[in-house]
């Protein structure tokens, strides 16, 4: 006999009788059946369950989630507030240019992306399915929308679940970035789709972080068109454990991504990213490189995945993770895979794992730098490649500001 | 004077890239004993030209011939064009690694020498030919060793295809932008291979940009190639005049008519 | 359309070692139990520690599960419908070659392996096994003046039955993984090398194994011992007939070098590899490791893969002793339907310790060809490096190329690089060589071999023309 999976809990979160009740119902019998992801599954076997477990202990949170999304225009911040907990988050003050999506749309979405295969068992957005009782989606159809701002902040020890679903139209030119921060013991499970129709260019970042032993576990979905653009630049800092998925999808190839990671993490912490980028037509482009600090006993785990069928003729991938060691305690697990049946390609991948190289330390310090200084230029420089090429005008986002002095007072 | 004999016939020929229409109706006869020299501007077709003599893959041919020692080329794959006495030395030889440069070259030279009813060289006699001929160029035996073309600075890729035209011993060879990025002792060098190389049976067609070139090498005629067409032919005085007034002032006489 | 074809056709070749010969065998009922290892056991006149080894390895067998992680899709094998012993009649009375079947030593000359002393090589000692046997090994004699032996496995089993005990199953232990149980149980011959204190082995080592009945599975064990400054070269060829049915190979190699010690193990893999349509082929199944247990010590690997239908196997180094060196070069050609999941795993204990990898794939027709390897660099491998390289190339589009690299680091003192690149042949290269009067076949051969240099240049000289030709074959319509 099968045991349940974590029957009471699952019992005790609160079902949905709107739009999300198929999915939540799904979700629910997947989890029970399937439960915490098995060792043996390539995709989890460097994943410390013990983390997952704890997400599993938490009451779910109802209604207090503090999700802001925010309009900039010409540096200035005119607030689209919007709140989960009740329905009314679709009508309110949304902007021209920002449409909700109504729930003929958000159902086709969600099937879309329920088509479960039997054999991929996708822990992180069944974990947010079966939970979450909120959604947020609409669509940007206007040139007016150029950058939008979305605040997740949990300070309570709740399990967090977060969905956004985000159809950006033909010919648009948008930046959107997520904040998410954690403190006191708060689990997101955070679910983010874009749909980015032809023409379209997305600049896309993920500031995420965390503090006092606060988890994260998030999914980014990204179905792009031909001829659209996307960039991702994630940046993942101060969780006790942390697991973004990545998946990016060229439908109909043709399609550039860039995508850019950072993971700094020190103490204890678990910090993994696990992308999968697939090209489902010809003349493909993706450029990624994922960067990961490690210092005292921390864990960094990266898992990429370039997918080449054999339609997706003349596809230039290239992927790329470096690994700075600073504590002989840390340890570093990296594996960037490709998977290539069409012939006209041009893919390559690399890894490294070094520590910081004592002969640029000597020549700063020879200039009278100190060591401890000296440390901090080389480990500043590793994350500027990362830092300066997010997307978006540091200037005009006043919390990225706070977060990236975060990040560089490492 | 004995009537020459005729090497190479271009007739009408229109030839282009991915549906790019390029050459249009060229034409030009050459004989053996002869050098000719086509100049012309950037993308005025001379590159293509010569690529679609060397039967180049990636151009079609919509119409024309090229016919050589009496033999239409245009079905030919490019390695039996080769084999037949064609040569073409690239404007940009491409580096091929891990391939040993001796062991290209042999593989070459024989796949000629069968077409010649020469026997077949082994190693070692085809080492002592190689010597020989590097001395033609001026090139160090350690070239041999390394992979085609790979790390050779730009002179060093030029007289490598001066090497493969001695060793190849073509009839006709088509040297197309040889003396670029050449400084003037490589371009001396190049060039007194060249001259050593030609003969009373065989013909050199050079292409290039600027005259200099035509001073190391006497040239018997000289064309002036604009939108893939032949627009003026004359002697080495037209190369000169060229120099001194530009491609500006040479049109084609049947534009002019227009 | 003409590039395709002439590409096809340069992919067209047949295998001109599926010949079967003639040979009377003794082979014993199909199936495993316990009473078969103990047959098997008993017809090699094994001491009581080995039947024990292998009815251990059997116990842990029957435990174990056939592994399905690495997604290659086989029909099961049926372990009761294979035969696991099989030897040429009456192979215990022969003393000398005179005495053995005309027939093999008439294979062992097709296969460019002369055995008898006009022909042999007169510089590679070559130990030959047919099906379950070895069947002779030359220069034995001439060896032994240097303290080198140089037998098959049962020789030694017999002869030097310390050494075995000591060794065997030491670095793959018996219940390492499914296919090394199962050879650990029922093993029927291979080689011992063993290299005494400060010799440099005289002259190449090389066994040459040859599957010639059809239900036979080929499990094969061989154990190769470096003693301290001591050093040696090995090379391993294989062939097998054409069936249409499949032929599990399931060997174990095991290398051990101890202080300044060094072992060059180099393997050119050319078992018959099914026909056009994925028919037959063998399952090459196969542990590889070493162990550099001694300082300064050095295993490297060098492999040819172009047979088998499937391939699956990644030759390692524990690199345990300071400063020890690990290196594996690889060419894997895979074609029609073959499949080839090969790599390495290169497993850094000691301090100071190196490993170099360098692959190249190759996959043309329907074939699927996958780098996998692990890199490992434990918490006390201070100053550990560890360089990887791994490029495909991709020969028309319904072939596949993977690569699945993994690196895992707890030593902050390492320094670790990997690089990987996929590929198609380049048409202007192409057009390059052609333009030069070379067929578009030899191009094409060419470039692929040029793309192989570097891991050619790994291999001892006889086996690197060998290399080439082999992959020339493979690529050419034409054989002779």
């Amino acid at each position: 006999m099968k045991k349940i999976f974590y029957p009471e809990w699952i019992n005790s979160i609160p079902s949905n009788d709107g739009v999300l009740e198929e999915t939540q119902k799904l979700a629910r019998e997947e989890l029970k059946q399937n439960g915490i992801p098995k060792k043996s599954s390539e995709e989890w076997r460097l994943t410390n369950s013990a983390f997952i477990k704890e997400f599993f202990n938490l009451p779910l949170n109802s209604n207090n989630t503090k999700l802001k999304l925010n309009r900039i225009d010409n540096l200035r911040r005119s607030l689209v507030k919007l709140e989960f907990n009740n329905d009314s988050i679709f009508e309110a003050n949304l902007c021209n240019g920002i449409e909700k999506l109504s729930e003929e749309e958000i159902k086709l979405c969600l099937s879309e992306n329920s088509i479960r295969r039997k054999d991929f068992y996708d822990f992180n957005k069944t974990i947010n399915e079966a939970s979450n009782n909120r959604l947020i989606g609409f669509k940007i159809n206007s040139k007016e929308i150029k950058s939008l701002e979305i605040d997740i902040k949990a300070e309570v020890s709740e399990l967090v679940p977060t969905r956004v679903i985000i159809i950006v139209e033909e010919g648009l030119e948008v930046d959107i970035l997520e904040i998410i921060e954690g403190s006191r013991g708060a689990s997101h499970s955070h679910l983010i789709e874009i749909y980015i129709k032809d023409f379209s260019t997305v600049n896309h970042a993920i500031v995420s972080i965390g503090k006092d032993s606060a988890k994260l576990m998030a999914s980014i979905l990204v179905n792009q068109e031909k001829q659209s653009n996307y960039s991702l630049t994630c940046i993942q800092k101060g969780w006790t454990f942390s697991r973004l998925e990545q998946k990016v999808i060229q439908l109909n190839g043709n399609a550039k991504t860039n995508i850019q990671g950072l993971q700094i993490a020190n103490n204890q912490q678990e910090l993994a990213t696990h992308s999968r980028v697939r090209f489902n037509g010809p003349n493909g482009y993706l450029k990624q490189i994922q960067k990961s600090i490690l210092d005292d006993e921390s864990h960094s785990i990266f898992n990429g995945m370039i997918e080449v069928p054999k339609i997706a003729q003349r596809t230039e991938a290239s992927q790329l993770s470096k690994n700075l060691l600073l504590s002989s305690k840390a340890k570093v697990d990296t594996s960037p895979q490709l998977k290539i049946i069409a012939d006209d390609v041009k893919c390559n991948h690399g890894a490294t794992i070094s520590q910081l190289s004592n002969e640029e330390l000597f020549y700063l310090q020879s200039r009278g730098i100190n060591i401890k200084k000296a440390n901090q230029l080389l480990i500043n420089a590793f994350c500027n490649e990362i830092l300066d090429n997010l997307p978006i005008q540091e200037s005009t986002w006043s919390l990225l500001s706070k977060a990236l002095e975060n990040i560089k007072s490492q | 004077m004995n009537q020459k004999k005729l090497i190479l016939e271009i007739k009408d020929l229109y030839a282009g890239i991915e549906g790019k229409d390029i050459l249009n109706g060229v034409n030009l006869k050459i004989h053996e004993g002869e050098i000719h020299a086509i100049m012309g501007r950037n993308g005025s077709g001379k590159s293509t030209l010569s690529k679609v003599i060397a039967g180049h893959p990636e151009y079609t041919i919509s119409s024309g011939e090229i016919i050589f020692k009496d033999k239409d080329l245009t079905q030919l794959e490019p390695e039996d064009r080769s084999n037949q006495g064609v040569f073409l030395g690239f404007q940009y030889p491409i580096e091929i690694a891990g391939v040993k440069n001796i062991d290209f070259l042999r593989v070459a030279v024989n796949a000629r020498r069968k077409i010649l009813l020469k026997n077949e060289l082994d190693t070692f006699e085809f080492e002592d030919l190689v010597e020989e001929n590097l001395r033609i160029v001026k090139m160090e035996k350690d070239f041999l060793e390394r992979g085609v073309n790979e790390g050779f600075s730009g002179g060093e890729k030029k007289r490598n295809e001066i090497l493969q035209m001695a060793l190849l011993e073509p009839i006709i060879s088509i040297l197309d932008e040889t003396d670029s990025g050449l400084d003037i002792d490589a371009l001396r060098i190049v060039a007194a291979g060249i001259n050593k190389l030609h003969s009373d049976q065989k013909a050199t067609v050079l292409i290039t940009h600027y005259q200099r070139l035509l001073n190391e090498i006497k040239p018997d005629f000289v064309h002036i190639m604009k939108d893939g067409e032949i627009i003026k032919t004359g002697n080495k005085q037209l190369a000169i005049e060229l120099e001194r007034e530009g491609y500006e002032n040479f049109q084609n006489p049947l534009d002019k008519n227009k | 359309m003409t590039k395709n074809s002439t590409v096809s056709k340069v992919l067209e070749k047949t295998y001109q070692y599926g010949f079967l010969s003639e040979v009377e065998s003794e082979k014993i009922p199909k199936g495993i139990n316990e009473d078969v290892i103990r047959l098997i056991s008993t017809k090699k006149k094994e001491p009581q520690f080995l039947l024990d080894f292998r009815l251990r390895a059997y116990k842990q067998w029957k435990r174990m599960d056939e592994p399905t992680w690495a997604n290659i899709n086989y029909p099961k094998i049926d372990y009761q419908e294979i035969v696991y012993y099989s030897a040429p009649k009456d192979i215990e009375k022969k003393k000398s070659l005179d005495d053995i079947d005309p027939e093999i030593l008439k294979t062992f000359d097709k296969l460019g392996i002369p055995l008898n002393e006009q022909k042999r090589l007169s510089n590679v000692a070559v130990d030959a096994v047919f099906d379950s046997v070895s069947i002779a090994t030359t220069f034995k004699e001439k060896l032994a003046e240097d303290g080198v032996i140089f037998c098959s496995i049962s020789e030694a089993v017999q002869e030097y039955p310390d050494l075995i005990k000591q060794y065997l199953g030491k670095v793959v232990p018996i219940n390492d993984n499914f296919f090394a149980a199962l050879n650990s149980a029922v093993f029927s011959d291979g080689s011992f090398v063993y290299i005494p204190k400060g010799i440099q082995c005289p002259m190449e080592l090389s066994s040459y194994f040859r599957i010639n009945s059809g239900d036979t599975g080929q499990f094969e064990r061989t154990l190769i011992i470096a003693e301290e400054k001591a050093s040696v070269s090995y090379l391993e060829g294989c062939t097998a007939p054409m069936f249409d049915t499949n032929t599990l190979h399931a060997a174990v190699v095991e290398l051990i070098a101890l202080d300044d010690a060094s072992i060059k193990y180099s393997t050119v893999q050319n078992w018959y590899s099914g026909d056009k349509n994925g028919v037959g082929g063998i399952y090459n199944f196969v542990t590889k490791r070493g162990q550099c247990k001694g300082r300064r010590s050095k295993i490297s690997w060098s492999q040819v893969e172009t047979g088998s239908s499937i391939t699956w196997k990644y030759p390692s180094c524990i690199l345990e002793g300071e400063s020890s060196v690990g290196e594996f070069y690889s060419v894997a050609l895979t074609n029609n339907k073959q499949i080839a999941d090969t790599g390495t795993k290169m497993i850094h204990i000691g301090k100071n310790t190196k490993s170099t990898i360098i692959s190249k794939g190759i996959s043309a027709g329907h074939s699927k060809n996958s780098y996998r390897g692990k890199v490992h660099i434990g918490a006390k491998a201070i100053g550990a490096k560890n360089y990887s390289q791994c490029d495909s190339l991709l020969i028309g589009d319904n072939a596949e190329a993977n690569t699945y690299p993994y690196i895992h680091s707890k030593q902050v003192v390492s320094n670790i690089e990997h690089e990987a690149s996929t590929s198609k042949i380049s048409e202007d290269q192409l057009f390059y060589l052609r333009s030069r009067g070379i067929s578009n076949e030899e191009a094409i051969s060419m470039m692929v071999s040029g793309f192989c240099r570097d891991v050619f240049n790994e291999l001892p000289m006889e086996f690197a023309s060998e290399a080439d030709s082999l992959l020339g074959l493979k690529l050419e319509g034409t054989v002779g």
